[in-house]
């Protein structure tokens, strides 16, 4: 039994086990946990029995993976034999895995396919934390695949995770080191050491020392683990209490980069914070979303959104920008808009489509011709632009299709049939009253608005359906699900289009600036036509989205819309433009004041903790000395007490007490540590010993009184001898407080040990 | 039937109680006659006076021609107390030890005749030579201090002392003292070799004649008694027996030792701690005391694991490691 190393075996599934808890704050239901459970403890198992037939270490791990990849195949993949099928069904379940990360924030539903990905995962690891730790007997290398395992859910969880979590696998862990550590020790000799004269019976058995030392660093190490985190006030703290949090929402203050996924979309629209991701004011009644990004390029199920990088012209403040694709009609009009504070950090930029010119300040910039977006190369905080915007009555005029439209007209082929299909059911006269007949489809009330998807539909084949389709059968979903199915219908009619992410404008406060929030994320269509160039239209029902563009409006304009007719919008910029200076003023002076008064509190109270911490020492010397005089009742005992006491003292001032000596003995001690000399009769620590001794030994009746004066006179003698340096020391770091706070931080070091000499009496 | 007990001397409460400082006094003045004879063995000769005042026995473990017998008699001479010798050899009988009845034609009755013991101070020479029968003999007479023969109890005299010699070699044909018996006596010392200078020093005066000769008592057995029970009354603080009572428990738990101290070996360790304190004239016992008295009262009753006997320890350097580890009591702790 032995060779198959059980105990080790164990610990290291329950180690794996423990790393891989938190993932329940992520997932939903149970089953996938059972079967992560069986499956660890299948591998574990498995492991222990490969070594205990005693075959090479490569063996048990070749075992142990056979095993996994049989059982999860014949669990996951039972009805399909051919190799063709059987790869074309795990490259779908590892889509459907990976599509449901990227669509759900947590908790999200455990589907097929992820709890296919998650039974090979978990275990691969668990094979790795087996082979380390007990193959080959590394425990502390198997905490790397055990991180990797907590990482798994630390990195994804939106908020922080429970310390427990993290306590589990540390304890486990250690426990799988500690047991490692003796178990090689127990090895280093077939006798049992022990000194030739063993004296104190904490050194007979010499391992329990080292044990007991190794289990107060685990405990310690443990609780720093914790608490220093938690202590400390700057940089990204609270690592393993918060999570590392995928998105920067901890404090929605620092710059960065918005949209990286669409996870992130749906992540920033359940935000409740109402820090402003942006401020700005413009002369525009109605301004439309701010764009963040564009992109016509949809694979695998989800729109790439990574920022582009070719294409790119070095931009000029306040020069006319020309954008691919735009057109300036008869009726369009041109807007301003300030922007005064922004923390979407570079390479992306917010702006309204087409910009016609832009002034950055000091920030250069690149500019992306392609689809009209500025890339700033530093974190551009306040900047001001013009825009442009179609006419109300815009139409499409001349003919013919954009060239070069090969990705802005490309069709998913796993949802080609359904989409197609559907756009010829809604159809339309023209192209333009097909893309109004499709955002009319999308807005109508079978479509319901929801941050929460459905569930995926299996298609008759049974692979789980494309995002896309499970969309169109399902109807529900938010702004990205319903701008990508009106790209995907009027790409089926032939319409260029693509999807713009950026920010709806947002709230208007009293002084008439406009107040973005994280909620306020937004994804649209964009489509191109004749005459119009790029053409914003508005799929998303609901009060999350925006109203559509008016000339996406068909037929009364007057209908019961929320945006104000555009002949309001002339007299609005002159009535608010006197307000914008004063703002800042006033907020930078009481922002100053605030200042200085911060800085002294804040002063004065790390001054407050530093001279309380500096007290802590000398306060607990204190409360022992005056525990021990207090705690004497009787003549003798406060003799015993009093030079406990100057014992105490002395060993302050740098001269260590020893272990319960003879009165004669330690005046022999401390004659020589102290350097007080030869002893003579008169002497004072000569007398406070001789008080002491027949207080102790001589026969009743013959108890002398008190040796404070004595003590004080030894306590002098020896202050002088000793540097001012240590005397100093005496004061702020008295040696009986260090040991006091060591003497508590040993009781908690040794509670493990107590509890199992309690639970194992010996 | 003679009874002997009218010999023996009144009880020594008639007598005013002897002072601390006569203690000291009367012990310097046995310490210095028998430092005269007895060159640079000052540590002997002390143990020897502990032994005497705490109403001891004493093994004297050693090589002949040290001076063993030569301690006893000057000790004896010193106090003015009648000593035997008896040579231990492997006929010798119990009677010789104890004495025999024998058949008195003139009165026609039995006559006791007091064997070798019936002396203040008996050295038994090269103890382990006799048969264990003798050997026992003589260990009831000084676990007793009487001797019972033909069902009478004789009382031996007070002070009374046996001075035992082992010869540690030349083991062919002896019976060592058993742990048990071993026991009984208070402590073991071993006399060593002289230092150079003191034999020279020996040679110089023992050449012109036996020093023994001019040796002058400078008490008596009377006031030896009186001395020995001011010891047995000497105060020793409930600290103090808590300490004792320590190291005998170590003994006894120490991986290093096969067999630990007996409760025995507490009382007398108790006992010759009470006799040194009064030889520096203090009026109770301290822990400096008790650890003196380690080495010559508990060496010869505890026996080295045989791990420690593989490293050629001397029993009385474990013991004193023993004693260096072991805590004091404070007065506070031991009540």
């Amino acid at each position: 039994m032995t060779r198959a190393r059980v105990t080790e075996g164990l610990l290291a599934a329950l180690g794996t086990l423990a790393a891989a808890w938190p993932l329940t704050t992520l997932l939903t239901g149970e089953h996938w946990l059972w079967r992560l459970i069986l499956l660890v403890l299948l591998v574990s198992g498995l492991g222990m029995a490969a070594r205990a037939t005693g075959t090479a270490r490569g063996v048990v791990v070749l075992t142990q993976v056979t095993g996994l990849l049989l059982v999860v195949f014949l669990l996951d993949l039972e009805q399909h034999l051919g190799m063709h099928a059987l790869a074309q069904q795990i490259a779908g379940l590892i889509e459907d895995a990976n599509h449901t990360l990227v669509t759900y924030t947590a908790p999200a539903p455990v589907t097929p396919g992820l709890e296919f990905v998650l039974s090979l995962i978990v275990p691969t690891l668990a094979i790795a934390v087996d082979l380390l730790a007990v193959t080959f007997r590394r425990p502390a290398a198997a905490g790397i695949p055990l991180l990797g395992v907590f990482m798994l859910s630390a990195s994804n969880a939106a908020t922080g995770l429970n310390p427990a979590y993290f306590v589990a696998v540390a304890v486990i862990w250690l426990s799988m080191v500690a047991h490692g550590s003796s178990r090689q020790m127990l090895s280093w000799a077939s006798t049992r050491a022990r000194p030739s004269t063993p004296m104190t019976f904490e050194n007979r058995f010499n391992i329990s020392g080292h044990a007991a030392l190794a289990r107060g660093l685990g405990v310690a190490s443990l609780v720093l683990a914790l608490v220093l985190p938690a202590a400390l006030p700057s940089s990204t703290p609270h690592f393993f209490a918060n999570g590392l949090s995928r998105s920067t929402d901890s404090g929605g203050s620092g710059p960065g980069s918005m949209f990286g996924s669409e996870a992130d979309i749906a992540k920033d629209l359940r935000a409740q914070g109402t820090a402003p991701v942006l401020v700005f004011r413009t002369n525009d009644a109605s301004p439309p979303p701010l764009r963040v990004l564009a992109t016509s390029r949809y694979t695998g199920g989800q729109w790439n959104l990574r920022p582009p990088s070719t294409h790119l012209v070095r931009g000029r403040d306040n020069t006319k920008l020309q954008t691919d694709g735009t057109a300036t009609t008869a009726a369009s009009q041109t807007y301003s808009l300030q922007v005064s504070s922004s923390t979407i950090g570079a390479p992306q930029f917010a702006a309204p489509f087409p910009v016609r010119t832009a002034n950055l300040g000091s920030v250069p910039w690149r500019f992306d011709g392609s689809t009209g977006q500025i890339v700033p190369s530093g974190p551009a905080s306040s900047y001001s632009l013009t825009y442009e915007r179609l006419g109300d009555d815009d139409q499409p005029s001349g003919s013919g299709g954009r060239p070069n439209a090969a990705d802005e007209l490309a069709l998913p082929t796993e949802a080609r049939a359904r989409v197609v299909a559907l756009a010829e059911k809604i159809g339309g006269r023209t192209s333009f009253d097909s893309a109004i007949a499709i955002q009319d489809y999308l807005r109508s009330g079978s479509f319901t608005y929801s941050l929460s998807l459905a569930p995926r539909r299996k298609a008759s084949d049974g692979r789980p359906l494309d995002p896309l389709s499970n969309f169109l059968v399902t109807r529900k979903g938010y702004c990205i699900q319903f701008a990508t199915a009106m790209i995907m219908l009027a790409r089926a009619d032939g319409i260029p289009a693509r999807l713009a992410v950026g920010f709806l404008p947002g709230q208007q406060d009293s002084s008439g600036a406009y107040h973005v929030v994280k909620s306020d994320a937004h994804a649209w269509p964009e489509l191109w036509f004749p005459g119009m160039g790029w053409t914003r239209f508005e799929p998303t029902p609901g009060a999350r989205s925006g109203a559509p563009p008016l000339y996406a409006i068909p037929t009364q304009p007057d209908q019961a819309l929320s945006s104000p007719s555009p002949s309001a919008s002339a007299p609005t910029p002159s009535r608010r433009a006197p307000v914008l200076p004063a703002a800042p003023t006033s907020h930078a002076t009481t922002d100053s004041g605030l200042g200085v008064w911060s800085t002294v509190g804040i002063g004065v109270l790390v001054a407050l903790v530093i001279l309380l911490l500096l007290l802590i020492l000398p306060g607990l010397a204190w409360a022992r000395r005056h525990r021990i005089v207090s705690g004497s009742a009787g003549r003798t005992n406060r003799l015993e007490a009093e030079w406990t006491v100057l014992q105490s003292r002395l060993d302050d001032l740098g001269i260590a007490a020893p272990d319960d000596r003879s009165p004669r003995a330690l005046e022999d001690y401390y004659r020589r540590r102290g350097e007080l000399g030869s002893p003579r009769d008169d002497d004072a620590l000569h007398r406070a010993a001789r008080t002491l001794e027949r207080a102790r030994y001589a026969p009743p009746g013959d108890r002398p009184q008190s040796l404070a004066k004595d003590s004080q006179e030894v306590l002098r003698q020896v202050r002088a001898g000793v540097p001012s340096g240590q005397r100093v020391k005496a004061w702020l770091l008295p040696a009986t407080g260090r040991r006091a706070v060591s003497g508590a931080l040993r009781a908690v070091a040794a509670l493990p040990t107590r509890l199992l000499r309690r639970r194992r009496p010996e | 039937m003679h009874s002997f007990a009218g010999e023996r001397p009144g009880p020594s409460s008639q007598l005013p109680p002897i002072g601390l400082d006569e203690v000291r006094e009367v012990a310097a003045a046995i310490h210095q006659g028998v430092s005269c004879v007895i060159e640079g063995k000052p540590e002997v000769i002390r143990t020897a006076v502990i032994v005497l005042l705490a109403q001891g026995h004493l093994l004297i473990e050693d090589v002949p021609g040290v001076g063993k017998t030569m301690l006893a008699k000057a000790l004896s001479r010193s106090i003015d107390c009648r000593m035997r010798r008896v040579q231990f050899t492997p006929d010798l009988l119990p009677s010789d030890i104890t004495g025999v009845s024998v058949f008195n034609q003139d009165s026609h009755g039995f006559e006791f005749r007091r064997g070798a013991i019936f002396a203040n101070i008996v050295v038994g020479d090269e103890i382990n030579r006799a048969s264990p029968k003798t050997q026992s003999a003589l260990l009831e007479c000084m676990q007793e201090s009487q001797v019972t023969v033909d069902g009478t109890t004789y009382e031996l005299d007070q002070p009374f002392m046996v001075m035992a010699t082992q010869n540690p070699i030349e083991m062919e044909g002896t019976f060592p003292l058993p742990e048990a018996q071993r026991d009984r006596f208070m402590a073991r010392i071993s006399m060593g070799y002289p230092t150079p200078r003191s034999e020279i020093a020996m040679l110089e005066t023992h050449g012109q004649g036996h020093p023994l000769d001019d040796l002058q008592p400078v008490t008596d057995a009377a006031t030896i008694r009186r001395l020995a029970e001011r010891v047995s009354t000497l105060y020793a603080s409930p600290a103090l027996r808590q300490y004792i009572v320590d190291l005998v428990t170590t003994t006894r738990s120490s991986p290093a030792l096969r067999l630990g101290a007996s409760p025995r070996a507490a009382l007398q360790l108790l006992r010759a701690s009470q006799a040194l304190a009064a030889l520096e004239g203090r009026d109770h016992v301290i822990p400096e005391d008790v650890q003196q008295l380690v080495g010559p009262v508990l060496a010869h009753r505890v026996i080295l694991s045989s791990d420690v006997q593989h490293l050629h320890r001397r029993t009385e350097d474990v013991l004193g490691e023993l004693v260096a580890h072991l805590r004091v009591p404070t007065a506070s702790r031991s009540q």
